[in-house]
């Protein structure tokens, strides 16, 4: 029987159409865009209009988009930028954040940058307030995750920045968001938000992988020099197919979000009320109600904890019945770490061992969810008698 | 091209009668380990040669360095026996010790096997050093702590060497039959059979394994270490049970302080059972004395007595870090602490037992009703053969 695929936070189903018709591109528009000849200045207009394509679905102007390698490297070239600056001071980062800002971070911390962090509650989420009360005049850059990959939470992304705005009188704070999780998601102003920059992953929404945005609102001086390429702040001749994919796929991500969104719930509810006939069940963040509301959690993860079944031994026997799901983190994954995020927002380890996360997209249907949680309630109940003490 | 060692064996030449047959078993491993090569072994009286392609040399010697039943060894140049030729090659070896940086203070040290040469032991080694002094500048003889020693050996012929290399000693795998490992993943069984086969054990190895509660990078993570073990030991069955029915059913009716005790009481059965379907006339496990609640005299006794073969315990007195320096030279280690749990974490109770009443557990055993399914598990057990090549 086919799979059944419910990791999309790790990666999402490529879209075939987008990826054919992104190959197809590449393919007639070879040319290196920065050379001169025909076969170059056609490539050259190729990718420009693509890369309006892209701001305009995301309430920006391709001047301040730098097409990167992912969201790593998108995190990576704003944060490492603080490496050139003469003089050390702060940085205030939740402490929710993915590896992609946190381990950069820890290396900016080698380096004699003092590394602030917030936690949330046990909800997962931050405060604006509870940030902010850790900005001072030595602050030079804060970070938070848009929506969190592991528990879902989304973040009050713009009234902290609004706060640090506020606070930050001389403008010398560069409020970056990571937003991996939201963009096609969730719409996306970016310039009316009240932030600096913004990292975006395309496969995360049905892109090619190896391609990611990094949206650029303040001036940076990056670790990198090259041949100039994105107004030289990622070198390197540029992606025509995953610019081409990118392109193709936030629209169709922007286009259908409501639609996608209400779908998402729907799929949310169903393995909320299925999944609560589980003995001990709990829902890693916080009461059902609030579970469903999009503005507070993603409609797209839901992280559970089914006491006292380890999540690498729940995702095994599940994947043997044809699902695919993941344990807390795909990236702390075959790492004998409690994750991080887990631990910020005070879970117990019994708790932050025993959680799976489970990530819907746009192309799962209700039955398969109904047959997931057949199949999730029945396994789970059989390892909590095996296992139980 | 070919290259000529010389092979020093062991503990085997202390032996007797029975020295004919220890001789031929390290032949055959030498062989065996080498298969592929085109190669010679030949020699008998506490010597050894072998002739293997110049392509091939660092295979042999990796193959020599690891081979339980050679002391040393060392790589040899074969020369008539005339003492220009010989006096020749000690000048060449000498001139080469020196641009090495090995130091200026040498020995030359012969032996006279074949007693029809005109000149002694004695003699041969003056004419040499002589020989040195005179064309190596700034070398000075040093019987006592020599930086250097060239070696002459008049036989059939003459073999002239400098540096031996060190083998691991011990005897030749299967001269004392073989044995069953009980192999975790862990990083002491592995020790504990590479030890056992130092002894000229013959090994094959047992692994229980618990899916979906072990992962199945943790059973290749065994079969990686099957794997290494298998070089040193001609190669390796290794056995794999499910275990996983045997160890729910013992978690639900045990009594639970004793759950780790009985599980490996049941897996001392298993292996009791594989080892003698396969000749084996031993087990051998990597228990050390208190490391663990389940190794306590008591609990040794109680777990051992599921067999009435003999248990080799070889790492029953050692500390970890002994144990953990063999591991690393043995090359277990790094593979042994990869993270992939075991079940015996999993499955183990949070205040075990250490002092188990014997008669107790044997009833309590009995009691749980587990021999169909323990049967089962040995009946359903895979063997994944692990040739010892090198890769």
């Amino acid at each position: 029987m086919k799979r059944i695929y419910l990791d999309w936070a790790a990666t999402a189903l490529p879209d075939e159409t987008i990826v054919n018709n992104a190959a197809a591109s590449a393919l007639e528009h070879f040319g290196n865009p920065s050379s001169p000849h025909g076969t170059g200045r056609e490539a050259n207009t190729y990718i420009a209009a693509e890369r309006l394509k892209i701001a305009a679905s995301i309430g920006t102007d391709p001047a301040k988009l730098i097409l990167t390698s992912g969201g790593t490297e998108s995190n990576n070239i704003v944060l490492t930028s603080l490496l050139n600056k003469p003089r050390k001071g702060n940085i205030v980062i939740s402490g929710i954040e993915h590896a992609a800002v946190y381990e950069p971070a820890m290396m900016l911390e080698k380096h004699g940058w003092e590394v602030r962090t917030v936690n949330p509650g046990s909800d997962g989420r931050i405060t604006a307030k509870r940030f902010c009360s850790r900005i001072d005049e030595n602050t030079r850059m804060a970070a938070v995750i848009m929506v969190n990959n592991e528990t879902g939470a989304v973040q009050p992304v713009t009234e902290i920045g609004a706060t640090v705005r506020a606070a930050d009188t001389k403008n010398l704070i560069h409020f970056h968001v990571d937003a991996v999780q939201a963009a096609g998601k969730y719409p996306l102003n970016l310039d009316k938000m009240p932030i600096d920059s913004a990292a975006l992953s395309s496969h995360k929404f049905r892109g090619p992988r190896g391609t990611g945005l990094l949206y650029l609102n303040r001036q940076i001086v990056p670790l990198y020099a090259g041949g100039g390429q994105e107004q030289g702040l990622r070198h390197g001749t540029e992606n025509t197919f995953g610019l081409a994919g990118t392109a193709a796929a936030l629209r169709g991500a922007v286009s259908a979000m409501d639609e996608n969104l209400a779908h998402a719930l729907k799929l949310k509810t169903i393995l909320i009320d299925r999944l609560s006939e589980i003995r001990g069940v709990r829902f890693n963040t916080a009461d059902r109600s609030l579970l469903l509301n999009p503005e507070i959690y993603s409609p797209y993860i839901l992280s559970v904890s089914i006491k006292p079944v380890p999540g690498e031994i729940l995702v095994r026997v599940i994947s043997d019945r044809g699902f695919d799901i993941a344990t807390g983190s795909a990236c702390a994954t075959g790492k004998k770490k409690k994750s991080r995020v887990m631990e910020a927002m005070g879970i117990n380890s019994e708790d932050a061992f025993s959680t799976v996360r489970i990530s819907t997209g746009p192309t799962n249907t209700i039955e398969e969810i109904n047959r997931f949680c057949d199949t999730f309630v029945r396994e789970s109940s059989i390892l909590i008698k095996n296992l139980r003490r | 091209m070919k290259r000529l060692y010389l092979i020093k064996i062991g503990e085997i030449a202390l032996k007797g009668g029975n020295r004919n047959f220890f001789e031929k078993r390290l032949k055959k491993n030498i062989k065996f380990a080498l298969r592929g090569i085109k190669c010679t072994v030949w020699g008998s009286r506490g010597r050894f040669f072998i002739e293997a392609p110049e392509e091939s040399a660092s295979r042999v010697e990796d193959v020599l360095g690891r081979t339980f039943g050679i002391k040393g060894y060392s790589k040899v140049q074969r020369l008539p026996k005339e003492l220009e030729q010989i006096t020749e090659e000690a000048v060449r070896m000498a001139k080469q010790n020196i641009s090495d940086g090995r130091g200026l203070r040498f020995k030359i040290q012969t032996r006279r096997a074949d007693k029809g040469f005109p000149m002694n032991s004695y003699e041969i080694s003056c004419a040499l050093g002589e020989a040195v002094l005179k064309e190596v500048k700034g070398t000075v003889v040093d019987l006592k702590n020599p930086d250097w020693t060239i070696n002459v050996e008049m036989r059939e012929t003459a073999y002239l060497y400098g540096r031996v290399e060190k083998g691991p000693g011990g005897l030749p795998v299967s001269c004392a039959g073989s044995g069953l490992l009980l192999l975790s993943g862990g990083i002491d069984s592995p020790v504990a059979g590479w030890l056992m086969a130092k002894r000229g054990l013959k090994l094959d190895a047992i692994y229980f394994h618990t899916y979906p509660y072990t992962s199945d990078e943790a059973r290749q993570k065994v079969i990686d270490l099957a794997e290494i073990l298998s070089k040193y030991t001609c190669g390796l069955n290794l056995h794999i049970v499910p275990f996983t029915d045997v160890q729910l059913a013992i978690k639900e009716r045990g009594f639970e302080k004793a759950t780790t005790l009985l599980m490996r009481y049941a897996m001392v059965k298993i292996a009791d059972r594989i080892a003698k379907e396969n000749n084996g006339l031993a087990l051998v496990t990597g228990e050390a004395l208190s490391q663990v609640a389940s190794q306590t005299p008591e609990s040794i006794r109680y777990t051992g007595s599921g067999t009435d073969l003999p248990i080799f315990r070889p790492l029953i007195g050692m500390d970890k870090e002994e144990i953990i320096r063999i591991a690393e030279n043995i090359d277990t280690y790094r593979t042994s602490i990869l993270p992939y749990e075991d079940c015996c974490t999993l499955f183990a109770p949070e205040h075990p037992i250490t002092h188990p009443d014997f008669d107790r557990l044997t009833a309590e055993f009995s009691e749980l009703g587990i021999e169909d399914m323990m049967d089962k598990a040995a009946d359903e057990t895979e063997k994944i053969y692990l040739n010892g090549a090198d890769k």
